[in-house]
Parts: structure tokens; C-alpha cells; sequence
């Protein structure tokens, strides 16, 4: 998110009917910025869900030894 | 009306400028018609799959229960797979893509992009679920909702499962898309709010579980056209699990995104810490899809780091922000009870609290039962060494209708009584009922899990017609008490039942006999009083609030505290009777 929308989110609840009043400055948290990257979260879902639940277990079944019949 | 939207000109387009919206009285919010008539039409066939899926329910329960054992073995496998089928996924997934329209476009004030698309996704959900009912009916897909390799169904099934993620899989895209449209078109300032959050968490992980299906299904379609020679066996059931499991978990992002929904509708609740809430579905984002182990703690071949780093390590991250969750939704309603005046004492805001609103019922029962027996069987379960005592017994399905049903099934009705005055644009009919429906579900759901997990206990095989080996060849050692357990089982399904029914019954009342008209309030039965202090915002003057004084949330403290006793006493438990399972030396 950037600060042009934070100022927005202030002010929109800080006037009536959500209309926008005078523009301040306001400082994003940096906690606020990180949560709202989804398609980062998105990302790093993807990969953790894939490498340590499907590749790991892939793997360990392609080094089950092969019984005769 | 057309209303006017914000030009954005790389986005300006034929479909933007013959948007409809409406604005909604009740919540002042404008919605786009196009998203609304899509959450009309998924809303109603997720209720039709619930209706099916309930007919199978009552087979299968007048089944396991012994002293009834009504349907043959055949018969069983049927309604097993069918029903695994249309609860767990046509019921839900339907319900969920309504959802994500509600929290894509109406939340946010935006349109749905490409409503052509949204149709197009529907009818492929539609016709896979169809073909997937109709293909079990006729008998040649009597293989379980897990459809476990070497079984092999007509190849009708596995299109029918693969048409049904493609189509999920564009709705969930288009649900993304319309939130990126929204931000561009400045439709909101600042963050998303927390529901649109928690359903954007189910969005992804949405992706991984439709992906994850395709990979698992692709292959067997192929298998059962004998395409291929061979399916191996493990490999099906790691890339199966990359979907059953996940589906759940997309379950209960969204049914979060509810609760905290439900809670501000009935009560007037605000989040307590944003940045809590937040960072729980982050955890769920980063960890909850490694539960899928769970399924193969039993399976050969896959070594103890890999089923111990994924259940264990990485699960109980994702643990600790349902516990958040628990915490926090049952925290901020009882702040904003509290700010209405019910604040004496440890628990007065709790029995003050508006237990006749069908969304308050809802949400408490779906809270308790999701936690307190979902929840805690379920990392019980997840443990390697305990889970030796549980696999492939009744106690599972114990768990996951304490989750699925109890928990999102009800949490999901609870929000449907609010959907028909504000979406479908019809008077609540039969109220009464909606007031009592939650409590009749509920209960019976709470002796179906009960039933299950005690029967489990005593050894009761799932996925088996014949739960206590009355009619086998050999002897099975199996204590009298069973009888008792199923019979718990079997009456709290029935109840579970009338239940069911009363929810359709007010729904189709509604829809089809309930006047058309505009929704004055979002309340269906109780009006919450005024607060008496401070606005509600979570802002940080309230956040101060919290912390001590007349609105501090003590008398959830002592429920957390309770809840924490409850664990370690059913996990201990757990690990006593395992001690007592084989003789040693």
C-alpha cells in the first residue's frame, strides 16, 4: 500500500460519508506494507507448500528401494 | 442506477463503463448487480449440493449406526463417495466462490471483472460436479471421496473432478483479478479490510489445492483410459493430499473471514489488534498445507524427518494462529458487549450476549465446536507416535466433522440468513426457526463427532460398512460399550439432520415465499444496544482500552485459560492410552 492510500484510509475515516478531506501525511507502518504484499505471501506459499509437503515426499518415495516380485 | 467510476485510463474499458451498481441500505455498500447475480446463482447450487449430500448423510448414518445397518455394502461405498464429494467439495467450494465475489467486488466497493468469465467458471463447477454424482450413481465410481489408487473409477469421475478445479480455479482468478482492479481503481483506501484479508488467504491457498488436484487427477484420467500402465500408489496419495487436505484449510480461512464477519454483524465487533489477526493468516499462508501429512503418517516409504518437519515443526506455526483466531473474535465481541453495557463481572457480557441472533448462534457453536473438538483432536491426531492408535479409525471422521461441519457447514449457514435480505433482496422467513436451527445443527453435530471419536476409540474402522465386524469370517475383539458410542453417533445424525433440513426449509421459505424487499438493517433478530463508551474503532486509543478497565477482555482470558487445560489433558490422555495399547517386555 502506499502513503497516497494511507492518507486516503485516515481521512476517509476521519470525515463524514467518507469523503475526502484535507490530505496529511502519514507514515505506513512497515508491518502494514509487509502484510499487505500478497502476492509475495502468495509466493512463499506456493514454494514452502511445494518444496517441504510434495518434492520432499516425491523424493523420499523415488528412494524406496524396489522389491523383486 | 450506472454510477459513475474513477478513470483510470489503462483500465477504462467498454465492461467498465456498463457496470451496474446498486447501493445497499443496510450497509451503504454499492453493489455491482453482475457480482451479485453470480453469488445468487453459486449460493443456490451450493445449497442444492448441501441437500444431496445431506440425503447421502442420513443413508450412511442409519448405515454405521449397527442396531440400523439399513443400506448393503454396495450401496455404502456409493453414498461414501458421493457424500465425501458434495460436502466436501460441491457444497463448500460453491459457497466459497460466492464469498470471494461478496469480498472481491461488494466488499470493496468494486466491480467483478469479466462476469462472462465468472458464468463460464460457474458452469464448468456445475457440469463436474453433475457428472461426478451422476457417474457414482450409476455405480462405476465406487472408490471413496479419496479415490485411492490401485481403485479405479470410469474415467467420467476424474473429468468431472478435473472440470470442476478448472472452473474453481477461474473464479478464484478472477477473484484476484477484481481485487487488482479495485486497488487500481482506487474502489478502497488503505488495507483490505480483515475479512477481505482472510479471504484473500483462502484465495492462495485455493490455488495450491486446485493445482495440486489437477496433478493428482490428470494422471488418473489418464490411468483409467489406460493411457497408462500404472499409478503408483504413493505417489497418488501425496499429490491426492496436496488437495484433500488443503481444500480444508481453504475451509477455514474462509470460515475465519466469517466468524469475523458474523462478529461484527451480531455484535458490533471490531478486531482487537489488526496486526495479530493479520499475521495469523499469514502463518496459515507460510504452514498450514504441511498438514497434509497427517494422511500419510502411516504410509511406507516416507522417512520420520519428513512427517515429523511437516506435522509437527511447520503444522503447529500454523496452529498457533488458529489459536490467535480463538483468542481474538471471542475477545472483541466480548469487548463490544461490553462497551454496551454488560460489563460486570467476569461473565455478564456473555450471558447477555444475542444467543436468539441465528449469525450470534452460529458463530459461538461454530467457535467452541471447531476448537474445542476439531482443533484438539486434530493436532492430537497429527502427532506420529498418536496417530498409530487413531489412522483409519472412526476417530478421523471424528475430527473432520468437528471442523468441516460443525465449524465451516455452520459457520456458512449462519452467514446464509444474512445473505438473503441483503443479496438475494428477500424478508427472512420462519425467524423462529433461523433462532433455533444453529442449536438443533450444532447439537446433533456435536454427538456425531462424539459418537465417532469415543466409537474410534474402541477401535471402529472408517470408510467400512461394517464398522464393529459383525459379519466376518473371524472373531474381532470389540467391547460391548460400541453399541452405546454408535448409538450416539447415529442419534445425533438424525438430529443433525432435522437440523439440515431447517436451514433448507428457511432458505428455499425465503427465496421462493419471502417478500422482495430492501434490507433496513443488517440484524435479523436482536438489535445490539448503543455502545456506551468510545466508538468501537480498534484504534490505538481503544487498544488501550483493552488492556485494562471495564472493556478488558478477562472473561475470554479464563475460557483461553480453560480451553489450554482441556488440550493437555485430552493430549496427555492420548499419550497414556498409546502406553496401554501393546504390552512391552
Amino acid at each position: 500500500m502506499d502513503v497516497q492510500n494511507a492518507q486516503n484510509a485516515k481521512n476517509a475515516q476521519d470525515t463524514p460519508n467518507g469523503q475526502e478531506g484535507q490530505l496529511q501525511p502519514v507514515r505506513v507502518p512497515l508491518g502494514q506494507v509487509v502484510f499487505d504484499e500478497i502476492f509475495l505471501w502468495f509466493f512463499l506459499s506456493l514454494t514452502i507448500s511445494m518444496v517441504i509437503y510434495n518434492i520432499w515426499g516425491l523424493m523420499d518415495l523415488l528412494r524406496t528401494p524396489v522389491v523383486a516380485p | 442506477m450506472a454510477t459513475a467510476v474513477t478513470a483510470v485510463p489503462w483500465l477504462r474499458t467498454e465492461e467498465q463503463d456498463k457496470t451496474v451498481f446498486r447501493t445497499c441500505p443496510a450497509t451503504g455498500l454499492k453493489v455491482d448487480v453482475a457480482a451479485e447475480r453470480l453469488i445468487i446463482a453459486n449460493a443456490v447450487a451450493a445449497v442444492v449440493f448441501l441437500l444431496i449430500g445431506g440425503v447421502y448423510a442420513l443413508l450412511m448414518s442409519l448405515t454405521r449406526w449397527q442396531a440400523v445397518h439399513l443400506l448393503p455394502a454396495n450401496w455404502f461405498y456409493r453414498s461414501l463417495t458421493a457424500h465425501g464429494f458434495d460436502m466436501l467439495v460441491a457444497w463448500i467450494v460453491f459457497f466459497e466462490v460466492a464469498g470471494l465475489y461478496f469480498g472481491g467486488a461488494i466488499m470493496l466497493n468494486a466491480r467483478l471483472v469479466q462476469p462472462r468469465l465468472a458464468w463460464l467458471a460457474f458452469a464448468l463447477m456445475l457440469t463436474g460436479a453433475l457428472m461426478v454424482n451422476v457417474i457414482v450413481l450409476m455405480g462405476e465410481a465406487d472408490v471413496a471421496f479419496t479415490a485411492y489408487v490401485p481403485l479405479k473409477a470410469h474415467p467420467t469421475f476424474y473429468l468431472g473432478y478435473i472440470l470442476f478445479a478448472v472452473g474453481a480455479l477461474l473464479a478464484v482468478g478472477l477473484f484476484f483479478a477484481t481485487w487488482v482492479v479495485a486497488r487500481a481503481e482506487r474502489r478502497y483506501t488503505g488495507s483490505v479490510p480483515l475479512v477481505v484479508y482472510g479471504l484473500l488467504t483462502a484465495g492462495v491457498l485455493a490455488v495450491y489445492t486446485v493445482i495440486s488436484g489437477a496433478i493428482a487427477f490428470i494422471p488418473a484420467f489418464f490411468w483409467s483410459l489406460g493411457w497408462m500402465e500404472t499409478y503408483d500408489a504413493g505417489f497418488y496419495r501425496n499429490l491426492f493430499w496436496g488437495f484433500g487436505h488443503p481444500a480444508q484449510q481453504v475451509n477455514l480461512a474462509a470460515m475465519v473471514s466469517v466468524w469475523y464477519l458474523l462478529a461484527a454483524i451480531t455484535t458490533g465487533a471490531k478486531p482487537l489488534n489488526e496486526k495479530f489477526s493479520r499475521l495469523a493468516f499469514v502463518l496459515y499462508l507460510l504452514f498450514i498445507n504441511l498438514g497434509s501429512v497427517h494422511h500419510l503418517l502411516v504410509d511406507p516409504g516416507l522417512s520420520f524427518a519428513y512427517k515429523v518437519t511437516n506435522t509437527s515443526y511447520g503444522m503447529y506455526l500454523a496452529v498457533l494462529g488458529s489459536l490467535i483466531h480463538a483468542f481474538s473474535i471471542p475477545a472483541a465481541f466480548e469487548v463490544a458487549l461490553r462497551r454496551q453495557g454488560y460489563s460486570r463481572g467476569l461473565f455478564e457480557w456473555l450471558r447477555k450476549a444475542p444467543w436468539r441472533e441465528p449469525g450470534f448462534a452460529a458463530l459461538a457453536l461454530s467457535l467452541i465446536l471447531f476448537g474445542w473438538m476439531g482443533g484438539v483432536t486434530g493436532v492430537t491426531i497429527g502427532t506420529e507416535q498418536l496417530n498409530l492408535a487413531v489412522h483409519n479409525t472412526l476417530r478421523v471422521p471424528g475430527h473432520f466433522h468437528a471442523t468441516v461441519v460443525s465449524g465451516t457447514t455452520l459457520a456458512f449457514m449462519g452467514l446464509t440468513y444474512y445473505v438473503i435480505p441483503l443479496i438475494f433482496r428477500r424478508e427472512l422467513k420462519l425467524k423462529s426457526w433461523a433462532t433455533l436451527q444453529p442449536y438443533v445443527f450444532g447439537g446433533g453435530m456435536a454427538l456425531v463427532s462424539i459418537g465417532m471419536i469415543a466409537s474410534g476409540i474402541l477401535g471402529a474402522p472408517r470408510r467400512h460398512w461394517d464398522v464393529t465386524f459383525a459379519q466376518a469370517p473371524f472373531q474381532v475383539a470389540l467391547p460391548g460399550t460400541i453399541h452405546l458410542t454408535l448409538a450416539i453417533f447415529g442419534i445425533g445424525a438424525l438430529i443433525a439432520i432435522v437440523g439440515g433440513a431447517m436451514y433448507l426449509t428457511v432458505v428455499l421459505a425465503s427465496v421462493f415465499l419471502g417478500k422482495r424487499q430492501e434490507a433496513s438493517q443488517l440484524q435479523l433478530v436482536v438489535v445490539p444496544a448503543p455502545m456506551v463508551a468510545g466508538n468501537g474503532h480498534a484504534g490505538e486509543a481503544d487498544a488501550e482500552n483493552h488492556d485494562s478497565g471495564p472493556y478488558a477482555p478477562r472473561g475470554t482470558f479464563i475460557i483461553v485459560l480453560v480451553f489450554l487445560a482441556f488440550f493437555a489433558t485430552y493430549y496427555l490422555a492420548n499419550w497414556w492410552l498409546l502406553g496401554r495399547l501393546w504390552g512391552v517386555g
